[in-house]
């Protein structure tokens, strides 16, 4: 995800190589209430065993002003996850 | 009378086959064989296949109009195991905003097997997807690209996308 101004709001994306990836570009953008697990998968990990992904990797500057909030996810980059959310995610 | 059997059979045929162009119709299903441009609020009315190559199979062409996935599955020539066919293509995308702004894809319904992104949003401004599933595409399964803005990604499932050497991935 990049450009300026975005929602990302309640998806899900399991599986995925990384689940939600913040490009240098982005700015101003909110990522909130998403279910970001298993990226990459774990077959993936073993056959490609230098291969990088996370769940949610942050790769913004810290001056970009995009915000996180209420995701779930297991492992982060650039990122004060991982974490669970304390809240409920409602699907 | 064989006049109006070669017609009626032409036109059947045009309703399985969305063959190219500027989209003038709303309805979309069968296969797809080069990049169809919207130009008004459409659907699918069943299941697409995308044989193009060389660019999207659907773009948008006009602002402020929608792309209904109606519950169909949109599906491109990657294989079903990891999307990418062994390599990403760029430009093989299933649909691209094309820079119209303004412009939605409304699931439910799925995009799968593009060796590029499922849903790309490219120099548009004001545009959304929600409730769409993305799966095993090979680059990512919805992306933003860096001249968008204002772009909403609400309620979908990205399941699968990505290839290993790139940093792609669900979104």
């Amino acid at each position: 995800m990049s450009g300026d101004n975005n929602l990302v709001d309640s998806n899900t994306a399991i599986g995925n190589t990384n689940g939600i990836v913040v490009f240098p570009a982005a700015t101003n953008s909110r990522i909130r209430g998403n279910i970001v697990a298993g990226n990459p998968p774990i077959q993936q990990s073993n056959i490609v065993p230098s291969g990088v992904g996370f769940d949610i990797w942050d790769q913004s500057a810290p001056g970009n002003t995009n915000s996180f909030g209420r995701n779930m996810c297991l492992t982060a980059m650039s990122n004060p996850f991982p974490a669970f959310s304390r809240y409920a995610l409602p699907r | 009378m064989t006049i109006k059997r070669s017609v009626l059979a032409a036109l059947v045929a045009g309703g399985l086959l969305v063959s190219s162009g500027v989209a003038s119709a709303e309805d979309i299903s069968g296969t797809i064989v080069r990049t169809l441009v919207l130009s008004e609020t459409t659907r699918l009315v069943g299941d697409v296949t995308c044989t193009v190559t060389g660019g999207p199979c659907i773009a948008f062409g006009a602002p402020n109009i929608v792309l209904n996935l109606n519950g169909f599955t949109m599906t491109g020539l990657a294989d079903p195991a990891t999307g990418c066919k062994r390599t990403s293509i760029g430009t093989y995308i299933a649909i691209s905003t094309n820079g119209q702004n303004n412009v939605g894809v409304r699931g439910p319904g799925v995009v799968q097997r593009f060796q590029a992104d499922g849903i790309l949003f490219m120099a548009s401004v004001r545009g959304w997807v929600q409730g769409v599933t993305a799966t095993t595409n090979c680059m990512s399964g919805i992306r933003v690209n860096p001249t968008s803005s204002q772009i909403s990604v609400e309620g979908n499932v990205s399941v699968r996308n990505g290839h290993a050497v790139n940093p792609c991935g669900g979104i």
